[in-house]
This record gives C-alpha cells, sequence and structure tokens, in this order.
C-alpha cells in the first residue's frame, strides 16, 4: 500500500506535491507543539502526600517559576508538603 | 482475676475500649506533663468492628475494656485510621489473638503497617469515599493524608453521625473523663492548641483544605472521636472553628522572645526587647531557653505575630539549647511571622548571624536588624534592644488587628 502511495504521489503536479508536503510538516509542527505543550503542563501527584505539582503554578516557596516542567524541577528539589524525593512523583 | 478496667459507653452503638497512660512524658521531643490516651473504639454493629487499637504495652488494657462489653473473639473488622505506633503497636498481637475476618486501612497505612510490623497479616486497603457495611450500620472511609501522616484517614457511622478522626481534634491529655464537656474549657483549649502546635501544625493548610472536603461532603457530625484525649460530643464546632483558626494562623499582637544565656548577658537584651514591646501594646512571651522545653514555646508561637531570637556565641556557632528549639520550630512551619535575632559574644560573634539564616529559612520576615553585642550589654546597647522592640512592636500592630 505504501509503495503505491509514492508512486501516485510521482504522478502529482510539481505545485500539488510541495503543497502536500507543507501541509504535512505543518500537522507534524503542530503536533509536536502541542505534544511539547502537554508535557511541560502535565502535573505530578506525590506518592506520600497526594500533593499535586502543577507547573503552571510553579513552586514559590521552592524558588520554582510558574512554567517550570516537572522534569526541568532541580533534582534536589523536594515536595513542598512532606519533602518527599522527586523520585516518589508520578503523572497525574 | 476479674478485670478492672471497663468500657465507657459513647453511644448505644459505640464503645471506648482505649487506654489511659498517666505516665507518658514525652513524644518524640514533644513534653506531655499531663499524660495521654490511647483511643479504641468498639461499634456494636451486627458486624462487630474495632476502629484503633494502643500502644503496645496497654494491648491487655484494651482487651479487658472490651471484655467489659463483648467477647473479643466476637469483633469481625478491624480498622486502622493511623498507622503510628501509639495506635497500631499492639495491632499484630491483636490480630492473632482476635483474629478477625478482615482487618482495613489506607493503602498508604497498608503499606505502613507492613513496613512497621514486617508480619503476614494480611490487611485490606479502603479507598476515599469507600464504604463498608457492617450488616445493620455503614462505615464510610476519608483519605486526610498528612494530618498527620501520609497514611491518616477518618472513618464516619452514619448510624450516629460520629467521626473517628484519629489525631485530629485530639490531645494529650490523660483523664477518667471520656467527654470534653467533662472537663473545663481552658484546658481543652491549652491542650488543644499545644497538641496542635506540636503534632498538626505544619500541615495546616492540609487541615483547611480537609475541613471543606468535610464540610462539602454534607455529612452529619454530632460526635468526634479522636485517637487521644476526650471525645467531642456537645458543641462540636468549637473544636472545628479552634482548628480553623489554628491553621489560618492569623498573626496576634503577640511576640514571643526566645533566647539562651551564658552568663545572662544575652538575657539582658531579651529584657530589653520585651519591655519596650510591652510598652508599645504588644503581648509578649519571654523563653529562656536554659529554662524551657521546646514545646512550650511552640504553644505560644501557635498564635504569635512575632518571633525575636537570641543567642550568645559560642564556639563559633548558637548555644545547644537554641539550635534544638530553632530547629524544632523549623520543621514545625509556623507561617506569617515577623522577626530578629540578637545576641552577645566574646571574641567572634557569629551567632546573630546563624540565627537570622535560620529565621529566614523558616520564612521569618527580618523586621529589624539584628544586634549582637560584646561581653555585657549597658545602656547604649539596651537602647538599641529597646528600639528593636519598638520597630517590631510598630510592625506588628501594622499588620494585626487589634485582638
Amino acid at each position: 500500500m505504501a509503495q503505491k502511495r509514492e508512486w501516485s504521489l510521482l504522478r502529482q503536479k510539481p505545485e500539488a506535491l510541495y503543497n502536500n508536503h507543507k501541509a504535512i510538516s505543518r500537522e507534524s509542527r503542530n503536533i509536536s507543539s502541542r505534544g511539547m505543550k502537554e508535557l511541560i503542563m502535565k502535573k505530578y501527584v506525590c506518592g506520600v502526600c497526594g500533593y499535586v505539582y502543577d507547573p503552571a503554578q510553579g513552586d514559590k516557596d521552592g524558588g520554582v517559576a510558574p512554567g517550570t516542567a516537572f522534569e526541568g524541577l532541580p533534582a534536589g528539589w523536594s515536595c513542598p508538603v512532606c519533602g518527599a524525593a522527586k523520585a516518589e512523583f508520578a503523572p497525574e | 482475676m476479674k478485670d478492672v478496667y471497663s468500657a465507657i459507653k459513647v453511644t448505644d452503638n459505640v464503645y471506648w475500649v482505649g487506654a489511659i497512660d498517666w505516665t507518658i512524658r514525652d513524644f518524640h521531643g514533644y513534653t506531655t506533663p499531663h499524660g495521654s490516651t490511647y483511643n479504641a473504639y468498639l461499634v456494636m454493629a451486627d458486624d462487630i468492628t474495632l476502629i484503633d487499637t494502643v500502644k503496645a504495652p496497654f494491648k491487655d488494657e484494651m482487651l479487658s475494656r472490651i471484655k467489659s462489653v463483648v467477647d473479643p473473639s466476637k469483633i469481625k473488622y478491624i480498622i486502622s485510621n493511623h498507622s503510628e505506633m501509639d495506635h497500631s503497636g499492639s495491632l499484630s498481637d491483636v490480630i492473632d489473638f482476635i483474629k478477625p475476618e478482615k482487618v482495613f486501612a489506607s493503602a498508604v497505612g497498608v503499606k505502613t503497617l507492613k513496613e512497621l510490623f514486617h508480619d503476614q497479616h494480611e490487611i485490606i486497603p479502603v479507598k476515599d469515599g469507600e464504604t463498608l457495611s457492617l450488616g445493620n450500620m455503614e462505615l464510610t472511609f476519608m483519605e486526610t493524608r498528612m494530618i498527620h501522616w501520609p497514611d491518616s484517614m477518618f472513618t464516619y457511622l452514619a448510624a450516629d453521625e460520629l467521626l473517628f478522626s484519629q489525631d485530629a481534634f485530639g490531645m494529650h491529655l490523660a483523664s477518667f473523663e471520656r467527654f470534653a464537656d467533662e472537663i473545663p474549657a481552658a484546658t481543652l483549649e491549652y491542650e488543644g492548641a499545644t497538641y496542635y502546635a506540636n503534632i498538626v501544625l505544619p500541615y495546616s493548610p492540609i487541615v483547611l483544605k480537609a475541613l471543606d472536603k468535610v464540610a462539602a461532603s454534607g455529612l452529619k457530625i454530632k460526635i468526634i472521636a479522636p485517637d487521644h484525649g476526650p471525645v467531642w460530643r456537645k458543641d462540636i464546632g468549637r473544636i472545628i472553628e479552634l482548628y480553623k483558626k489554628w491553621a489560618l494562623q492569623k498573626p496576634t499582637a503577640k511576640a514571643v522572645v526566645v533566647y539562651g544565656t551564658m552568663w545572662h548577658s544575652t538575657e539582658k537584651m531579651a529584657q530589653a526587647i520585651g519591655e519596650s514591646l510591652a510598652q508599645a501594646g504588644v503581648r509578649v512571651k519571654l523563653f529562656s531557653m536554659n529554662e524551657t522545653h521546646r514545646s512550650e514555646v511552640v504553644y505560644e508561637v501557635l498564635d504569635a505575630g512575632a518571633l525575636i531570637v537570641g543567642s550568645p556565641t559560642l564556639n563559633n556557632n548558637i548555644l545547644p539549647q537554641m539550635a534544638d528549639v530553632m530547629t524544632y520550630l523549623k520543621g514545625l512551619k509556623p507561617a506569617n511571622l515577623i522577626g530578629a535575632a540578637f545576641g552577645s559574644y566574646g571574641w567572634s560573634g557569629e551567632s546573630v548571624k546563624h540565627l537570622e539564616a535560620m529565621l529566614k529559612e523558616m520564612k521569618v520576615e527580618i523586621a529589624a536588624e539584628s544586634i549582637s553585642v560584646k561581653h555585657v550589654p549597658e545602656g547604649d546597647v539596651l537602647e538599641k534592644c529597646r528600639e528593636m522592640g519598638k520597630t517590631i512592636a510598630a510592625e506588628l500592630l501594622k499588620k494585626t488587628v487589634s485582638d
């Protein structure tokens, strides 16, 4: 099937081929930016006390700015409620 | 031999079957001059259920109280609301003795009990909001993580509108009076606040959420049965209001001056600061850590608006009794405080710098420049101390509503 589609692409006019390529790359760009956003905005829950780290909020008392992804937290960061290590957290 | 212990009836269905510890004076660093109780409760439903157990040495006292109501082997279920050893220390032996059909705890409680006792008993995890039928009655479980351990949960008995609240709303007070309404209100408030300050304080934001959660759940609560101290059966609104107040930690025009002293120089400074705070209309408590227990300080800090700390320099550091209380206070996370540091020294004078750094770590807002003096303070230094008192008083009175 895949091969067949490629042959059919070759039969398209150059502009059509170009537009098709643009659409595909636009789509993939959208997916990746959406994916990135989801990754950054992903909330993590402390397995010990249930505190939820929300990247949109950050952790003011811990010196973490809003918009910081969980992955971007420093290694020494710990739960602001119970003090559990970063490793105790799991995606919400 | 006839057993000397008896159960005490809480409702037609529920009996207190705990233990009174008249002799305990220390809970991991929190001094308990008036002893405590370890409360366990027997629910006489179709399926008889024991809510919590007691500290290990009090197992026989609990079993004896149970026997005054029912043959312990008739108990079908045991619920562990809180895994800490003063409530679970006898659990393993009690399970062996009673052989209940099932034992329940929160999911974290199940893990914690395994980590504590390393035994083979199966404990069944219950979820937040899950119910358990006891035949003619029903229990509902409510997770209350970090009030005050990760495993903590409440159990609600709808039939009696009764909340088994484990350590929440409790106090360390040994008494034969089993109900709060049999104990003077001032005693309840003092012991309740001391317990809150020494145990629950760091989790105040969670307490506020839990109070909202209970209110939103629409559960009707007539009786609160905690794991320490008396049962609340009249005016439970009072203890709930107090919990709200303590959790909010709204600062009042009260300053706590805490210091250690070697040759009374830092003490002279503390007194000058205290005098001027009082003259400015602030309530003041002075504590020499040479004589005072840390638990008492935390009780006073609970409703304070300022924390002023002093230490002489000892071997380039602060006095060990000050390190003690500062470590304790830091862990308990008192909020909304302003403060300052002071102290005397002989040659190097690092203490004030250390104290100020500790205050900042505790998120205490530094409201006056620290004062240090070489050896014994005289007129000009004491005047500076009085100024510090004035500055802090002005700041405090600006921040607080009159109380």
